[in-house]
């Protein structure tokens, strides 16, 4: 069985009178499987396609260029940092937003594993992708800073 | 992902987001809903570092678009945007949504597979 979502982000109902204390995402949930399964699941193409929930195609591997499905469109993807078997990150921009950064971070637990997702933009002026680029790293506009 | 960005001439929300990062600023965004309009030097008073370093972030946030000044007489006094607030809340929110729905489906697959 597994535990109970532990997202830490709870959606303001009313942002009059919700304080002005809003955090950036952050998601923790934890997973019964030990941290490699976790981590195999977000890394390895095959399984990541099985539940993404669309398509997905970028390899997991530093500096590398891809592209996701979202419900925002599709999404270029540039991967920044791979640290198997604990840490991801990655920058990502759909059309419609502005390029944010998310970090996965796994780590062991007593009962199995945990998975922590933190997003936020980037600084302003980082561009990530140009809105039709294809998913080749000639393309994309990257900036790192 | 962030909010779209608005047209021309309005807030960058990326920077908006990207403000709300800091706990000191986050704070401030606290102070002004509570107390209302404050000069920075009456928000120096309430945070623990110096008035420059408040007006370092005030500056921050206003080019967020998250807070504007206004004259009070000689004083400038900051006043929280509550619309550009509440965007962001509701990007914040949404993003949110969709990561959890992200781990629902890898709980699923860790589950059967």
């Amino acid at each position: 069985m597994n535990t109970p979502d532990e997202a830490t982000n709870e959606p303001p109902t009313h942002a009059d009178d919700q304080p002005a204390s809003d955090d950036v995402v952050r998601v923790e949930r934890e997973f019964d499987a030990d941290a490699d399964r976790l981590w195999e699941a977000i890394a390895d193409p095959d399984q990541l396609s099985e539940w993404w929930g669309g398509d997905v195609s970028v390899p997991i591997e530093p500096g590398a260029d891809g592209e996701a499905s979202t419900e925002r469109g599709p999404a270029y993807i540039h991967v920044e940092e791979v640290d198997p078997p604990h840490r991801l990150v990655f920058r990502w921009a759909t059309e419609l937003d502005v390029p944010t950064r998310v970090e996965l971070d796994v780590e062991s637990t007593e009962s199995g594993s945990r998975l922590t997702v933190t997003e936020m933009p980037v600084s302003p002026g980082v561009a990530v992708a140009s809105a039709h680029a294809s998913a080749s790293a000639s393309v994309l506009a990257l900036a790192s800073h | 992902m962030a909010p779209t960005p608005r047209s021309a001439g309005s807030i960058d929300h990326g920077a908006g987001l990207a403000a709300l990062a800091d706990p000191t600023r986050r704070h401030v965004l606290d102070l002004l809903s509570e107390l209302g309009p404050q000069s920075a030097s009456a928000l120096a008073d309430h945070v623990d570092i110096s008035r420059q370093g408040v007006s370092k972030h005030l500056s921050s946030l206003e080019q967020a678009g998250l807070i504007t000044r206004r004259a009070d007489g000689r004083a400038v006094l900051f006043v929280i945007d509550r619309d550009a607030l509440a965007e962001t809340s509701t990007w914040l929110a949404a993003a949110t949504q969709r990561w959890n729905g992200r781990l629902d489906r890898l709980e699923e697959f860790l589950d059967s597979h």
